[in-house]
């Protein structure tokens, strides 16, 4: 098998998305922290209508999916299927647009969503135009891909590829029905499908985003790079096989569990709920496949920050997998719902898994497509794993507190049967927690610009590689 | 050493190992845990238990009622909660929450009349004040009588009393 002489892989576009995903990791995260810091002390929006929250709060959210997760996402799969297909990647110009097609995407939506154009639907604020170029990029994507794996020089389809595939068709369908709306004007739409239904697409959206695009895609990404990272075998093929299928079978009915306790009919409320708890086994089978493929080589964590990048990340995906179906469950949900309870298991998601998979992929590939030995500093990864770590539980905790906080409060009553508390009080309780969300996501930020700068080194100084 | 499957790519193998039992327990046990939810609540169809969110949230009401229904309604001596401490308290939160949007938080009047001046529009009594939260007036005080009942606006009252209404 090493025997066998290399294709020339592309590298040159995976390098190109590399370097975006780390600036537009910093942007996104510096709007994060803007965002919290408005929530902690209102003053910070400084009064202008494109800073105010639910401006910047969209710009957030799609700037940390979409342009930082996406690019992650990209790079990884131009990087990992060339190699698992051992032969170079289907149409270069095919490449070249979804880089440059992702970019402009990215720049059209920093600029209409502070001006407020906005289809007000949670992480698909973008305006129809957006939407339509978003969708020819991401079946580019999907012609590349699949036109690579066709090509293939292996006759097995290696498990991360299961997860892309999924992943692409999926968010394909997703972006479609979800984004289809009757245009007014070129900034301006009205969805087909109103009230109840409206919201039902919607969250059977937003869930299947999270579930397909932050989980599926990540996943495919944790099969590739943490065998090589870690230079031993995964764990078990039968176990992938099972979590694979039962993942994306479960996860397309669990959205109903956003809408509990609204309009949304009983029966479908209770659907979305069932499918939820039996979504846990699924998720925990990527996590063991995962944990347990480092099984007699545990040691490696003690000298290896990239191998720690990603096992607490598996370490965080099985958490909030676990956090996920508890909260679906109408009687937790009922205390939970509208809280930042809410906020902590997306964070402990996004931050936790999804950021720090990336950021393990990231530092794995950095070297290899600049063609250098190693990252400039191992010490910087090192000082990076723990300002991640650190950061994520501040943020967690913060919001764990919040949230059962506000729901108490919330639904506290006097002997006489008031409410105990004014909505302003359970507001005002709030700041301790906020200013400490605050403080652990501006520590995982400031990560972010420690990655950067040994990016930089690693390009400027950093030694080659023997050809 | 457990066996690995055949195929394997860029120095990626795996391993065959069976899938932990406990892990295929705990998915037979989720699957079980659903079927029955889904049979004993609205589901399937509309459930064993009879069970919906309408029915839960009368059953909730009915349940406050017998719990609060005889203290929101019997009769109260307004006059003896002036003045005290527990009185105002009380009466504080539920003016936050129900007056403070129209009256101020401090009472000094936005949509609603102040009621931090000398001036009564309806008169300054106990009584007086009472009755006009209970009923309403025509210029557009809602009548709160039905929902917060004679005990939260009594308290209410002792709050209104025991600001300064010397400004």
């Amino acid at each position: 098998m090493s025997e066998e002489v290399k294709p020339k892989y592309d590298d040159a576009i995976v390098k190109k998305f590399c370097i975006m995903a780390v600036v537009w990791g910093i942007v996104g995260m510096l709007v994060g922290v803007i965002a919290a810091a408005q929530l902690a002390f209102p003053a910070a929006n400084l009064d202008l209508p494109f800073l105010t929250f639910g401006r910047i709060r969209p710009l957030h959210t799609n700037a940390v999916i979409f342009a930082f997760g996406g690019c992650v996402l990209f790079a990884a799969i131009y990087y990992s299927v060339q190699r698992t297909m051992l032969v170079p990647l289907f149409n270069k110009t095919i490449s070249n647009i979804t880089f440059w097609g992702w970019q402009l995407i990215i720049v059209l939506a920093a600029l209409t969503l502070p001006l407020g154009m906005t289809q007000g639907k949670e992480y698909a604020e973008l305006e129809w135009p957006i939407d339509i170029i978003l969708a020819v990029v991401w079946i580019l994507l999907g012609v590349n891909f699949f036109g690579t794996i066709k090509r293939r020089k292996v006759k097995h389809i290696y498990v991360g590829n299961w997860f892309f595939m999924a992943m692409i068709i999926a968010v394909t369908l997703l972006h479609v029905v979800n984004s289809l709306v009757i245009p007014v004007s070129l900034t301006k739409s009205y969805p087909v499908f109103a009230g109840v239904q409206d919201a039902m697409v919607q969250w059977w959206y937003g869930h299947n985003a999270v579930g397909f695009f932050l989980t599926a895609g990540f996943l495919g990404i944790m099969y590739y790079f943490l065998p090589k990272q870690a230079k031993l075998p995964i764990y078990s093929y039968r176990l992938s096989i099972l979590h694979f299928w039962t993942l994306i079978f479960l996860y397309v009915w669990a959205g109903p569990h956003h809408l509990l306790y609204t309009a949304l009919p009983d029966w479908t409320q209770t659907l979305g709920m069932s499918f939820s708890i039996v979504l846990l086994v699924p998720s925990w089978g990527g996590m063991i496949n995962g944990l347990m493929t480092l099984k007699g080589g545990w040691n490696k964590l003690r000298t290896d920050p990239i191998l720690k990048f990603m096992i607490v990340a598996i370490t965080f995906y099985g958490m909030s997998t676990f956090e996920g179906p508890m909260m679906a469950i109408r009687t937790v949900n009922a205390l939970s719902h509208y809280t930042d309870w809410t906020i902590g298991h997306v964070h402990s998601g996004a931050l936790g898994w999804v950021a720090m998979i990336s950021i393990g992929a990231l530092y794995y590939m950095i070297p290899r497509v600049l063609d250098k030995k190693a990252m400039y500093s191992k010490g910087l990864i090192n000082l990076h794993f723990w300002m991640c770590t650190i950061g994520v539980v501040v943020y967690v905790i913060a919001m764990w507190v919040a949230g059962i906080t506000q729901g108490l409060m919330w639904r506290a009553v006097t002997d006489d049967g008031s409410l105990a508390f004014t909505f302003t009080e359970t507001v005002a309780a709030m700041h301790p927690y906020y200013v400490t969300r605050l403080i652990g996501g501006f520590i995982f930020f400031a990560g972010m610009i420690v990655m950067a700068y040994n990016f930089i080194m690693t390009a400027k100084v950093g030694e080659r590689r023997a050809a | 050493m457990p066996k690995k499957v055949e195929h394997s790519v860029d120095g990626i193998e795996e391993y065959d190992n069976p899938i932990p039992k406990w892990l295929m327990w705990l998915l037979y046990a989720t699957i079980i845990i659903a079927v029955v939810y889904l049979i004993m609540y609205p589901g399937f169809w509309r459930g064993l238990t009879g069970w919906n969110q309408h029915k839960m949230y009368a059953a909730e009401m009915a349940a406050a009622e017998v719990k609060y229904g005889a203290l929101k309604n019997a009769p109260v001596d307004v006059a003896a909660l002036i003045g005290d401490s527990s009185a105002i308290e009380k009466g504080k939160a539920i003016y936050g929450q129900n007056c403070a949007a129209c009256h101020g938080a401090g009472g000094e009047g936005f949509i609603g009349p102040n009621l931090i001046d000398k001036e009564w529009l309806y008169g300054g009594s106990p009584e007086q004040i009472v009755k006009v939260i209970t009923d309403g007036t025509d210029k557009g005080m809602p009548n709160w009588g039905p929902s917060l009942g004679t005990k939260k606006i009594a308290n209410i009252t002792a709050f209104i009393k025991s600001l300064d209404q010397g400004q």
